[in-house]
């Protein structure tokens, strides 16, 4: 029954738009306007919605995104210019994103409106890894008071990649064809890849295809030294069918994503297949009374963990994980009072499916055999949520923009089983832990009540402040509620916070409940040539019931090697920080070209209530551009400082490191239909561990924390990389 | 078994000429092995006759987090160097293999110096274990630490060092005692009268008592560790591996 209520829900969101358009396409439209964007740099800061600037967001434009593409292969990545923003290492193009020390699942990620959750129970499929770089238009982040229509269970922001938008040919030109052709190579690893898109369109109709590759070997660090379980291949196919009449735009987009392997050096398993498919259809519409933007997605996603070579293991251990997304998003907007008022209101829905199941390995009891282990068993996570967001200007110095949002999470999981069905006189095991859990309800439900408040003062024509609360939640994962062995290797093999730790669930998990505020002053020329811009945003969280962990009361052993056996559990936290970025034109020359600089600036702690930290804080981090553009010839000079990781987490003993300069330089030169981009990454090779990249366990192959080697070793960085890409347009 | 027969039938007579006056005694013994798995258990020994009977303990398989009882002395050896060393067993059987697999059986051996057990280990290398029970059995590997394997573990992980502490119980009574004690309370009708442990009389590989009232003897053999049962009428009964009595009468771990 309540599949059949869901099926009606998604139904009605793509065709009720649609219906309306139909109603409504011969009455008069108006064309909202949107200032120009506020250039800062390499970085867009968009003005979203008439021009509201207190529902700003940091946004990577499509240019920011192709400069970079033989640079980067992950498409987290992409963000890493953005103050606030860093990442968990994973696999090559599986980082994982924390905005202001809020991480993974607290970060509410979008692909083309679809939100898509990582399946894996080591989170090596996150949803930025599900499209490729070649494929994005623009990205944008929203963080810590994210409005109210774009968040809904998350606490941390969002992060919204969207495909570029498509071009149709103007009437009465014919057919418009264009595409792009781009390669790169890059030294460390010898990572190279290419992509192709082609487009071709009239003024009603456009077809798109996007496909690439990107691969690489295990890359070597400041010392010359090879990094294990560093190596990816990845393969994108993507398509896009636009339709478009007046003011209605109808896309449908499908695509697969293949990726044979991914090793990982932070967990203690590597992703040896993941086949993911997906189907996408998105409807914006305006009308009179003004605008509805809808979609509808389907995802599906097969994936596969083991040992790879790298590891040297003597026995194989696949685990096996399906998953299916899929959902609609519906948001109405409607100007009102003049049109200097907007109220938005919406729903959405998603469900999320996860199977995984670890195959036995032989046919009689063991710890691998002769049933599969089952980790989740048809697990399902449906979400429900509706909003109103009402945006105003109150005079010429104030705006707001005020939301409410109800998200209901409805969570259950089906009966399991351990690998075997023996008992043993000394020790629950996973046959008698399974018939315990199976003994539970396992159906947890939760209601999430948000409210968002955005006030700026723009104080002078140089001068804004903008002061934001948001109260946010977001209920606890699949993962988190439901992984149930207490057993060493079970355990062993769930986490993915790349600490080497094992994992439990916690079946009792609340929601955790954050209370965001900041307060941003911003500083910009108030001439027209711009010349000059100070962003300074301090930031305060409290977060009631921050799902963190626990030391593991049930596990028999804790290893005693820098690992541990860890437990899924609620406490209060709190963190503060903050973030400046800047930019500033240096010097102006017909003959010399101009010169620019651009600083990021970010610093985050976080720490629980009862005094230990957070996991995962970034120390102080700066990042200073000296750029130079003369014609179509850009180049810039990095240089990127990260301070002393020494707040760390006992608790899974994260380990510290050293601070560090990275040099980074690169030059391109742009022709008409041609670009040509060399740069070096970490010019002076220079050794060095990214606070968040994680431990270094991707040279063993331990079936239990007790087996691993002791931790003691983060994942290096990458040595000196020279890279060189080309790319054609047509 | 005719000579088995044979010498249990003379032992009378033999105690009568030579009495043998050591007594087996009770030890501890902790082990830790390459991989920190760890055997906690205990044997009794007789220094004069260099006999082992009844090792027996828990194998704590460390690396897969099980816990594995280890039964069955099944075998007791010189090493060539001064030394004994013990196997003992999960099964009744010392049939165990890796890669493939045989049977679900588990196994440790102990090495100690045969004039004094708490000097400890004479040849460390006779010192292993190997978990091919549910719960240590990865594949179609087994957990194990075997100096004369190639490899000598099948994964990383521990110190790496093999250790071996060998104590004297605090508890004096040996197993053999025990279930002497517990067959004279629950069977007085076939063991009487009442002995106690200084009755207990060594003829090797025969740790036993004599029931004059009964004409009987129950001893135990370090060869095979079996219980042995000789009635008035001189047919020897074989009750057994030691372990099932030893746990009937509640003297095992």
């Amino acid at each position: 029954m309540k599949k059949e209520v869901l099926f009606l829900l998604t139904t009605t969101a793509i065709l009720l738009p649609i219906s309306i358009a139909h109603a409504d396409e011969n009455t008069e439209k108006p064309v909202p306007s949107k200032p120009p964007p506020l250039n800062l740099g390499n970085m867009v800061i968009e003005s979203e919605n008439n021009g509201l600037a207190a529902s700003r967001h940091d946004s990577i434009s499509s240019e920011d995104i192709s400069n970079k593409q033989s640079q980067v292969t992950d498409t987290a990545k992409l963000l890493e210019d953005t103050a606030g923003m860093s990442f968990q290492s994973g696999g090559g193009i599986s980082s994982l994103p924390i905005i202001r020390g809020l991480n993974d699942n607290r970060v509410k990620i979008e692909v083309n409106g679809m939100t898509v959750d990582s399946i894996c129970p080591n989170h090596m499929n996150p949803a930025l890894a599900s499209i490729d770089r070649s494929n994005i238009g623009s990205i944008s982040v929203l963080k810590g008071i994210t409005p109210v229509r774009m968040g809904g269970d998350s606490i941390a922001g969002t992060i919204s990649v969207e495909s570029a938008k498509p071009d149709f040919a103007i009437e009465g030109e014919g057919i418009l064809i264009d595409g792009k052709l781009s390669g790169f190579y890059r030294s460390n690893g010898d990572a190279f890849g290419g992509s192709v898109s082609a487009g071709i369109a009239n003024e009603f109709v456009r077809f798109d295809y996007t496909g690439s590759n990107t691969q690489s070997r295990n890359y070597k660090d400041g010392n010359d030294n090879t990094v294990k379980s560093t190596s990816y291949k990845n393969q994108n196919h993507a398509f896009a069918l636009s339709f478009n009449k007046d003011d209605h735009l109808l896309e449908i987009r499908g695509g697969q994503q293949y990726i044979p392997y991914q090793d990982f050096p932070t967990a203690r398993m590597d992703l040896s297949n993941n086949d993911s498919i997906f189907g996408n259809m998105h409807y914006n519409g305006i009308f009179d009374w003004g605008s509805v933007d809808s979609r509808l997605f389907l995802e599906n996603t097969s994936h596969t963990m083991n040992f790879r070579e790298d590891r040297k293991a003597p026995e194989p251990m696949p685990m096996e994980t399906k998953g299916i997304n899929y959902g609609y998003k519906l948001q109405f907007e409607v100007p009102f009072d003049q049109d200097e008022s907007i109220f938005r209101f919406g729903s959405e829905f998603k469900s999320s499916g996860i199977n995984d199941f670890w195959p036995a390995t032989v046919n009689r009891p063991s710890m691998m055999g002769p049933n599969s282990f089952i980790n989740l068993n048809k697990a399902t996570r449906d979400h429900f949520g509706v909003y109103l967001e009402w945006e105003k200007p109150w005079a010429d110095k104030w705006q707001t923009v005020l939301g409410f949002r109800y998200d209901r999470i409805m969570a259950d999981t089906g009966d399991v089983q351990g690998y075997n069905n023996l008992s043993n006189d000394f020790v629950a095991t996973d046959y008698e832990q399974a018939q315990d859990f199976n003994a539970l309800d396992h159906e947890r439900d939760f209601n999430l009540f948000d409210v968002s408040l955005l006030i700026q003062y723009a104080a002078s024509d140089w001068t804004s402040y903008t002061l934001g609360y948001a109260r946010k939640n977001r209920a606890p994962s699949l993962q988190e509620l439901y992984p149930w062995s207490t057993s060493p290797m079970p355990m062993t093999m769930i986490g993915w916070f790349s600490d080497g730790n094992g994992y439990v669930g916690n079946i009792d998990l609340e929601v955790e409940t954050a209370h965001n505020i900041s307060f941003t002053t911003n500083l910009s020329d108030p001439s027209v040539e711009q010349k000059w811009n100070l962003e300074i945003s301090p930031f305060f969280s409290y977060v009631e019931d921050y799902i963190d962990a626990d030391l593991c009361q049930e596990c028999r052993r804790q290893p005693g090697n820098g690992f541990s056996y860890l437990r899924i559990a609620n406490h209060d936290a709190y963190l503060w920080g903050i973030d400046v970025t800047g930019d500033m034109d240096l010097f102006t020359d017909p003959t010399y070209g101009d010169f620019s600089t651009n600083t990021v600036m970010s610093y985050v702690r976080g720490k629980r209530t009862d005094g230990n930290n957070l996991y995962h804080m970034m120390p102080f981090n700066l990042k200073l551009g000296l750029n130079h553009q003369l014609g179509g010839w850009q180049s810039s000079f990095d240089m990127q400082f990260i301070d002393t990781k020494d707040d760390v987490q006992q608790l899974r003993n994260e380990l510290k490191t050293s601070s560090y300069i990275l040099l980074n330089l690169k030059t391109s030169y742009k022709w008409e239909h041609v670009s040509i981009d060399v740069g070096i990454d970490n010019l002076l090779d220079k050794q060095y561990y990214a606070p968040l990249s994680g431990v270094y366990i991707g040279d063993q192959y331990p079936m239990t924390l007790i087996s691993s080697k002791a931790n003691t070793q983060n994942l290096a960085g990458q040595g000196r990389s020279v890279y060189v890409g080309l790319s054609l347009t047509y | 078994m005719n000579r088995l027969k044979l010498s249990i039938l003379l032992l009378p007579l033999c105690l009568f000429l030579t009495p043998v006056q050591a007594k087996p005694i009770r030890y501890e013994v902790k082990l830790v092995l390459i991989d920190d798995t760890v055997f906690n258990g205990s044997f009794d020994y007789d220094i004069d006759t260099q006999e082992t009977t009844n090792l027996q303990g828990i194998l704590d398989d460390t690396l897969m987090g099980n816990l594995e009882p280890i039964r069955y002395q099944l075998n007791a050896e010189p090493d060539g160097k001064g030394g004994i060393t013990a196997y003992a067993y999960t099964l009744p059987t010392a049939k165990i293999a890796t890669n493939p697999p045989v049977n679900s059986n588990v196994f440790v051996a102990i090495n100690f110096n045969a004039k004094d057990p708490t000097l400890g280990v004479t040849d460390i290398t006779k010192v292993s274990y190997m978990d091919c029970s549910a719960g240590g059995l990865m594949g179609q590997t087994c957990m194990y630490d075997l100096s004369s394997h190639d490899p000598v573990f099948p994964m990383d992980g521990g110190r790496g060092i093999r250790s071996e502490v060998i104590t004297k119980a605090g508890n004096p009574l040996t197993s053999s005692d025990c279930l002497f004690n517990w067959a004279e309370k629950t069977y007085g009708n076939l063991f009487s009268p009442t002995q106690s442990v200084a009755n207990s009389q060594n003829f090797s590989p025969y740790y036993f008592r004599f029931y004059a009232d009964k004409k009987a003897y129950l001893g135990i053999s370090a060869k095979d560790n079996h219980v042995y049962y000789l009635p008035a009428n001189d047919v020897m009964l074989d009750v057994g591996h030691a372990y099932d009595s030893l746990k009937q009468a509640g003297c095992s771990k």
